[in-house]
């Protein structure tokens, strides 16, 4: 039942991605993204990551694809000037390259699968992984104890990008 | 609910796959990235990119039992949403100076004759100060464009 799910949900999320990238229409390829991060977000509940889950519909999903619709209707930008894709030559050299990570990941991960086996197994038979690590009071207790300074960084990492975002497009900076 | 949940989440999900599927995801957002000249296209698809290593994070959290992969995902898509704020910042910038979100058009750092060009003014910078003490006339702050300098003239006036 779980296979069967994570097999739903990576052919929708491989799809809307495939889709998302060749659309002429801006819009229509951050609408298709949202199906991809909702296909994720299906993939994170299997794997047993449900805060994971969550925050990624509510900032993805929620803020950062606003965000981009916004940007992508404010710019008002014309269908055929969207329908333009690089110049051949180097569209099949980018094409090309991504084949090529492709296969050297699909390689490794063929290459190491045992060990991810393996340590499935492991966790079958009951558990290196607790129950509650994938839940908000799990990662709550990781990211406050273990991780705090880079919890408060990232509040420095947020103020900075807010600032940057602000001033860079300001028309007067009185 | 639980229980259905439970019983869903009985067989494990096979981790190669998901590693696989993180694989093919990546590619597809570097396909995007390389073959697309539209700046935002090529943000959606690094957004791509970031959420295959977020997959791939949370698989090896739960290949080591360890849930620091899922704090790391958290970490990386706070970076990501500040990236966005900024790239999408940078795309506003570009687009008011060159009407254009297309690459190819504005990989000349120098400046291009694209017409009349607004450059973000300074406080300090005496541009149409024309000395608000001396302005003598009932509607002196029509001249004036800054805020700054017309609530200093309404003032003096008052």
């Amino acid at each position: 039942m779980t296979e069967v799910l994570f097999y739903c949900f990576a052919a929708v999320a491989i799809a809307s991605a495939v889709i998302a990238i060749s659309r002429k229409n801006a819009v229509a390829s951050a609408l298709w993204l949202v199906l991809m991060f909702f296909a994720l977000a299906g993939t994170y509940v299997l794997l047993e990551a449900w805060f994971v889950a969550v925050i990624q519909i509510l900032v993805y999903a929620g803020a950062i694809m606003v965000l981009f619709l916004f940007v992508i209707m404010l710019v008002d930008l014309k269908s055929e000037e969207l329908a333009v894709m690089g110049a051949p030559r180097f569209r099949a050299l980018g094409l090309l390259t991504s084949a090529l990570f492709l296969a050297v990941a699909v390689f490794v991960v063929l290459n190491t699968r045992e060990t991810f086996v393996a340590a499935a197994d492991t966790w079958d038979r009951g558990g290196a992984l607790e129950v509650e690590s994938g839940s908000a009071a799990g990662i709550g207790h990781y990211l406050f104890h273990r991780w705090v300074l880079a919890f408060e960084v990232t509040s420095v990492l947020l103020l900075s990008g807010m600032l940057g975002a602000v001033i860079l497009t300001k028309r007067r900076l009185t | 609910m639980s229980a259905l949940l439970d019983s869903v989440l009985a067989t494990a999900v096979p981790l190669d796959r998901a590693l696989l599927l993180a694989a093919v995801l990546f590619s597809i957002g570097l396909a995007g990235v390389t073959s697309r000249r539209n700046v935002l296209i090529m943000l959606l698809s690094v957004e791509i990119m970031l959420n295959a290593a977020n997959l791939a994070l949370v698989t090896f959290s739960k290949v080591h039992g360890d849930p620091t992969g899922q704090v790391f995902v958290f970490f990386a898509m706070t970076v990501a949403a500040a990236e966005v704020a900024v790239g999408l910042a940078i795309v506003i910038a570009v687009y008011r100076l060159r009407r254009t979100t297309d690459v190819g058009e504005v990989a000349a750092l120098h400046e291009i004759d694209y017409g009349p060009v607004r450059y973000p003014q300074l406080e300090g910078q005496p541009v149409h100060h024309h000395g608000s003490s001396g302005n003598g006339d009932g509607d002196g702050d029509a001249g004036e464009t800054g805020g700054q300098p017309a609530v200093a003239s309404e003032e003096a006036h008052g």
